[in-house]
């Protein structure tokens, strides 16, 4: 399983060092605070580095797909593999962020650039990294749907596609209401997003039982 | 354009069309490649899908439906109440079509393909919001022509215009009249095109008539309070944008009694352009019988220094609305009254039980519960006050603990709207002076913040005062931050300010909060934004300063108000930017304004602390004199009150002279100048010593103006200062003060036709704050003074008047040393004095009011009865 | 032997068009099948879906008994499959390719993989995209074959490699038959050198399974008589099943003799011989079949 994952993993490593190259640049250098909820700069580079991501994990219809499908491994080792890359590929600008954030490098560095946030913040902007990994798995979900969903060996393909523009919408929703929404609807809105991702992620296992490789 | 409105919508809606048929073509026809014609979708997926539909459709059209048509509080109100009946049947239908739409979606998931089902909800969604909005604004926008054409079209063409003619506080079955004919009872409800078939306008001259009718006691009404409606008995009532509306004139009376009206107002219900669309004129009448009543139970208050007990409360409560009014109102002109809103908190919350700081902490959740309830805190409400009387009881620690958890609780909370002034905090709550209500839609239970940001503001100042820092000695040459010291820091500013300002992350009312509490926290912070760009617009944060248009950098703005040693140092540096700003600021527009504009009350902060600096207000003194001095004539008076202002602001640094001066050059350079007024905070022996300072020094300059000749007797320049002059004696006397009160009753029983002798009484009925006039008098002041203080002995009868009036009533031995004393003095004082003993020795159920008639703007108090009969007595 | 690949009425459709229909085929244990066709024929649909990769629209196919879709681990782990167009992606080195194929499988043989890729002077270190294209496929094999599969499915496994390294590969996989009982189907063009290797063969033509036959049987059994006329009906022995027939001045008689014997002289028969297998796979698959097609029902096609 190890192996697999290592194999999974090693196709998008590099885009995870360029996201954690990203993630450590930004996070010691920026003077804007850092916030998932009042700014589109950490939610577009998640959204970018997951989407990749998927399209290079996710997708059933490349060469490379279809060379580790017919190495002789179950569909639910492949797909046990591919979340387990994902949720390294995630962790790891995440494990950045803890450790320019938490270990308070970026508040020093930002207090000796004489950032008015800095030392008071701390480290309290680590609490975003539950947006961070709510993000990921946001869009590891949806987008991984939209492939798993193309190639189940039914009609209707465009349905992946649908449905994540759908629960893409309802994520920017959900996201532009945060900002102002009292604390209880926050909590339904949150709450539904999980129940959207932990529903999705487990019809990507299901339906990835099925899944056809067409390279 | 209704039709062109539905053509827009369809290219929108085709246009949205677009990016989701593209995918929606190219994935089915990749799909066909190698899908099995005939293989169906699995139903795993179907379910899949059609749940995850309508997950996203719930909880959107939830939010949806609970922002648009619901109650929830939220900010942003998705159908405001002044939305047509024909917009509001537009989005009836829009519901009901997206509803179905939904439906039908649901269903083609589920049978046919998710695919076409989300493109087309998509597509139909956004292309259907797209075009009903483009159709509501046409829709607006034809209405607004509507209503502006209104006073244009010919009755014939209008439609009726409902008016629904109500008193203030709602109360019925008052009989209304307009231009002399009876309508009927309030609340009344006609059409304009009804009205005027039933009321001809009034000329002049019938509403005069019609005002003699109706007697001359009606013209005029002097309010217990001391105010007198001067209305006529027929009140002009103004119904814009009605036509043939001038001219009419209304008169109401309940059970007989004829109300003194006020202006009417008006506003508007419901959906304009529609059936439901009405004009409701609140007729803001007073009904003198219920008005003494209040003023009884005021009085007996008065008489027992303001302590009164549940008995009391009922029979205030009882007249509603009115009588929370009254003490409102009253509140700002006798401060004492505030004990009465003590007592209330002390019924609301057991006030009276606090003996520690268990006790004071238990009465303080209890106050946040009930806030949170009523959605509605002020300062200076009982609350306010309740909360102001447990701070020196609460445990410090424990009220910073639960503060920094109300933080996390509401972490958006308004925390009030604050009112920001030189010298500290003014009040916290909604500015303005009635208690703030917050019932509608956006604040929710949060409101319950707001007193726990009072009792932290609270402690803040006491904390400061207990310890006030000695000024921190920064590096003159070096960085800001180092007039900043944290060691100065009290509780509230070391725990509560940095978690206030990492909260502005998401609120940014936390920084002006937390620019109110203050600390090296808060200082650091604002020094390190980028203060040094200049502002030219009113966005960034900036500020506008005055009335003019030039602004301030937000953060060099908050930087600016510091009053700490970094504030002071702050100014010092930037004094000429900061002086080049209020050379900016002050313009004739600000002058007509009256007072110094907010954005540039910097000037004034350092005076009398700034060492042997002069402050700045000081260093543009001559500039802003020489801006004065160089207004058109016309607006020298604005121009001197503008200056005797600024002075006031920054005494004691400014001088008698330099008031005398300001007030010499405008005399000398306008036909007429009134003395203006000092600000309302100014001491009034403080004022006095100014005047006097200017009256010397006018008696010099007018001592040394030659005589005006003949023909300027009247309005020569000498005989222009001598006016002057007059007034200045005349303001000197009234002010409230020892020395004005030693001073005048020296003149006035040295001078026998004194001026004043014949305007005391009007003077004492109406300005509380004469004591010390009123006790020279009671014991030195003879007969004719005596008499003349009585009524403002009796109509104010707190303790020391009342005293006074016994004194005047009942000491023989006052008598007998005093020969001045006279026996109608002694009649008259005991002819009060027995009126108000009467007052006292009345029982309290007496004067409740049993019969009010339907307040129903108040919920607490009311008690609908029969509706007809309204008597105080 | 037990057939342990077996394909029963096996077809798929891609959209409307039909690919492989009624597909019927049984490859014993431990032989080595050739599966000829034509470009574009299904051969590659054939071998994806008895490796699972895609599912059948119609009928079943089994491997070692596992008639699931998709076939469990276990069965995976037993099937060794190389798919023309199916690579590593750029990032993977060689050795990369063998750590896989010891995690899908516990028995394979690394030290033997490491020997072969030496013996094409292939690195272990190196990258997948600085390798030729018979290296790539070299490498490919190699994993499939280490792995100790019970089932080989091969697609054009040939393609791109030398004329040294197509012997060694198809050596390697007789002896893997031979001594391990291995069942492979090998999917190719090059006749010559399936020829030599397989022991069974199956012609795929127009979506279905036109021949299927142990190789022995069918040179025994396969006759090509020359006639200067086309011979009646009746002329022709019962037990002899023309496959094909030609005409032009000399007519082609395709003949396969069901029974023991020689197939008796036909009337204006001029010579007889026996044909090669490339001789009959284009005779076959060169025209149309529905000339003289048999009926592709497994009755007449089956061995």
């Amino acid at each position: 399983m190890l192996t697999l994952a290592r194999w999974q993993l090693r196709q998008v490593n590099y885009l995870n060092w360029v996201m954690v190259a990203c993630v450590v640049i930004w996070s010691m250098f920026t003077s804007e605070l850092i916030s998932f909820i009042h700014g589109a700069t950490m939610a577009s580079a998640i959204f970018v580095h997951a989407a990749l991501i998927v399209l290079i994990l996710g997708s059933s219809s490349t060469s490379g797909a279809g060379f580790i499908y017919s190495q002789g491994f179950s569909r639910d080792q492949i797909w046990c593999s591919q979340a387990l890359a994902l949720l390294i590929s995630a962790a790891m600008p995440c494990v950045a962020f803890l450790l320019t954030v938490g270990t308070g490098l970026r508040a020093l560095l930002q207090e000796a650039m004489g950032s008015p946030w800095f030392p008071l913040l701390g480290n309290s902007e680590l609490s975003e990294l539950k947006w961070m990994l709510l993000a990921y798995a946001a869009v590891f979900s949806t987008f991984g749907y939209i492939w798993i969903r193309a190639r189940q060996p039914s009609k209707d393909a465009a349905a992946g596609w649908m449905v994540a523009v759908a629960q893409i919408a309802f994520f920017i929703y959900c996201w532009t209401w945060m900002r102002f929404a009292p604390p209880w609807l926050c909590n339904v809105l949150v709450g539904t997003a999980l129940l959207l991702i932990a529903t999705t992620t487990l019809a990507l296992w299901k339906f990835h039982q099925n899944v056809e490789v067409q390279a | 354009m209704f039709i062109l409105s539905i053509l827009l919508g369809i290219v929108a809606f085709s246009v949205w069309c677009i990016p989701f048929a593209l995918p929606v073509w190219f994935f089915n026809k990749s799909n066909a490649r190698w899908v099995p014609a005939s293989t169906k979708r699995d139903p795993i997926v179907v379910r899949h899908e059609v749940a995850t539909i309508l997950v996203i459709l719930l909880v959107w059209g939830g939010v949806m439906s609970l922002s648009g048509f619901g109650t929830a509080q939220f900010s942003v109100k998705f159908l405001d109440d002044g939305l047509s009946e024909t917009i509001r049947s537009y989005y009836r239908w829009a519901t009901v079509v997206g509803v179905s739409l939904a439906l039908i979606g649901l269903v083609i998931a589920w049978r046919y393909s998710t695919t076409f089902a989300v493109a087309g909800l998509l597509a139909l969604g956004l292309g259907g919001g797209a075009a009903l909005q483009s159709l509501v604004s046409d829709q607006q926008t034809w209405e607004w022509k509507q209503q502006h054409s209104h006073d244009e079209t010919e009755n014939s063409e209008r439609r009726p215009t409902t008016i629904r003619f109500q008193l203030v506080d709602n109360i019925e079955g008052a009989d209304l009249w307009i231009n002399g004919v009876h309508l009927g009872k309030t609340p009344y409800e006609t059409t304009d095109i009804e009205l005027f078939s039933k009321v001809k306008p009034w000329e002049h001259d019938e509403r005069r008539e019609a005002e003699k009718m109706g007697g001359d006691e009606r013209v005029v009404y002097h309010t217990p309070q001391g105010q007198m409606l001067t209305q006529w008995g027929w009140c002009p009532l103004h119904l814009h944008g009605v036509q043939d509306s001038s001219n009419l004139y209304y008169r109401v009376e309940l059970n007989g009694v004829s109300g003194y009206s006020h202006v009417s107002s008006q506003e508007s219900v419901g959906p304009s352009n529609s059936p439901d669309w009405v004009r409701l004129m609140t007729l803001d009448t007073v009904f003198p019988a219920w008005e003494t009543s209040i003023e009884e139970l005021l009085d007996r208050a008065r008489m027992n220094n303001y302590e009164v007990d549940a008995e009391w409360w009922d029979a205030f409560e009882s007249y509603g609305s009115f009588a929370s009014q009254r003490l409102n109102g009253a509140l700002r002109e006798e401060p004492q009254l505030k004990q009465l809103l003590m007592r209330r908190a002390e019924r609301k919350v057991q006030l009276d039980s606090v003996i520690d700081a268990a006790s004071a902490w238990r009465v303080l959740m209890e106050i946040e519960a009930q806030v949170s309830q009523a959605h509605e805190y002020h300062s200076e409400s009982d609350m306010g006050l309740a909360v102001d009387f447990l701070v020196p009881f609460l445990d410090e620690e424990q009220l910073v603990n639960y503060a920094l958890i109300a933080m996390k609780r509401w972490p958006r909370a308004d925390l009030g709207s604050t009112m920001w002034t030189t010298t500290g905090f003014g009040t916290y709550g909604t500015a303005g002076t009635n208690h703030g209500t917050f019932g509608g839609s956006g604040h929710g239970d949060e409101v319950g913040a707001w007193p726990i940001a009072h009792a932290v503001w609270r402690l803040d100042q006491r904390l400061d005062a207990a310890s006030r820092p000695t000024l921190a000695q920064g590096d003159l040459n070096g960085s800001l931050e180092t007039w900043i010291d944290p060691t100065t820091d009290n509780l509230v500013e070391r725990r509560i300010v940095p978690e206030l300002i990492k909260l502005s992350r998401e609120n940014s009312n936390a920084v002006r909060y937390a620019g109110v509490l203050g600390g090296s926290a808060y200082e650091r912070f604002v020094v390190r934004h980028n203060w040094r760009e200049p502002a030219t617009d009113p966005f960034n944060g900036n500020v506008r300063i005055g009335v003019s248009e030039v602004y301030m950098n937000g953060w060099f703005h908050k930087l600016v108000r510091l009053d700490s040693p970094l504030g002071t140092e702050f100014r010092r540096q930037q004094k000429d930017r900061l002086l080049d700003i209020a050379r900016d600021a002050f313009d004739e527009n600000s002058i007509m304004v009256g007072s110094i504009p907010d954005g540039v009350e910097y000037l004034f902060l350092d005076s009398g602390n700034a060492g042997n600096r002069p402050s700045l207000a000081m260093q543009f003194w001559p500039k802003f004199d020489g801006m004065m001095h160089a207004v058109p004539e016309h607006s020298r008076q604005e121009a001197l009150r503008e200056s005797w202002t600024y002075l006031a602001r920054m005494w004691p640094e400014s001088t008698e002279e330099m008031f005398a001066k300001s007030f010499a050059d405008a005399a000398e350079n306008s036909d007429y100048i009134y003395v203006p007024n000092f600000p309302d905070d100014f001491p009034a022996s403080e004022q006095f010593k100014i005047l006097s300072g200017v009256i010397e020094s006018e008696e010099q300059r007018v001592s040394k103006l030659p005589d005006d000749p003949e023909e300027q007797r009247y309005d020569g320049p000498k005989h222009r200062a001598q006016r002057g002059l007059s007034q200045l004696k005349e303001r000197l006397f009234e002010l409230p003060c020892i020395e004005s009160a030693e001073l005048l009753v020296t003149e006035m029983t040295a001078d026998p036709k004194h001026s004043w002798r014949g305007r005391l009484q009007g003077f004492l009925a109406y300005d509380r704050e004469h004591e010390d006039l009123l006790r020279l008098i009671t014991n030195t002041g003879g007969a004719e003074l005596q008499k003349q203080i009585i009524p403002a002995l009796e109509t104010h009868p707190i303790p020391s008047r009342r005293e006074l009036l016994r004194k005047l009533a009942l000491h023989e031995e006052l008598r007998n040393l005093d020969t001045s004393l006279e026996d109608s003095v002694v009649e008259e004082a005991r002819a009060a004095e027995a009126r108000l003993k009467a007052l006292e020795t009345k029982p309290l159920t007496e004067m409740h009011l049993t019969e009010l008639v339907a307040p129903q703007s108040n919920d607490d108090q009311s008690e609908e009865t029969d509706g007809d009969a309204a008597s105080a007595e | 032997m037990e057939p342990v690949v077996i394909a029963a009425g096996l077809g798929r459709d891609y959209g409307t068009q039909t690919i492989l229909q009624g597909v019927n085929l049984s490859v014993p244990k431990g032989s080595v099948c050739a599966l000829l066709g034509r470009n574009g024929v299904g051969k590659t649909t054939l071998l994806k879906l008895l490796s699972s990769l895609i599912q059948p629209t119609h009928g079943t196919c089994t491997i070692l008994g596992d008639s699931t879709w998709p076939k469990t681990v276990t069965t995976l782990a037993k099937t060794g499959v190389v798919i023309d167009g199916f690579e590593p992606p750029l990032v993977a080195r060689v050795k990369h390719l063998l750590e896989l194929g010891a995690a899908a499988s516990p028995s394979f043989d690394r030290k033997r993989a490491d020997e072969l890729l030496k013996s094409r002077n292939i690195n272990p270190a190196r990258f997948w995209t600085e390798l030729s294209k018979g290296q790539k496929r070299w490498c490919l094999l190699v994993t499939a074959l280490c792995r100790k599969c019970d089932v080989l499915l091969l697609d054009e496994p040939a393609d791109g490699l030398d004329p040294q390294s197509r012997v060694d590969l198809y050596q390697m996989v007789r002896r893997e038959a031979n001594e391990t009982g291995m069942t492979a189907l090998i999917a190719t063009h090059i006749i010559s050198d399936i020829e030599r290797v397989a022991d069974r063969l199956a012609i795929l033509h127009e979506k279905s399974i036109l021949l299927e036959s142990d190789l022995d049987t069918l040179r025994d059994e396969l006759w090509v008589i020359i006639c200067d006329a086309a011979p009646a009906a009746a002329d022709l022995p019962a037990s002899a099943e023309v496959l094909h027939q030609t005409t032009g001045n000399l007519t082609e008689i395709w003949i396969r003799q069901h029974e023991s014997g020689d197939v008796p002289s036909v009337s204006g028969e001029l010579e007889r011989r026996k044909p090669t297998v490339e001789e009959l796979f284009r005779a076959l698959t060169g025209k149309p079949s529905t000339e003289v097609a048999p009926d592709p029902t497994p009755e007449t096609v089956g061995s």
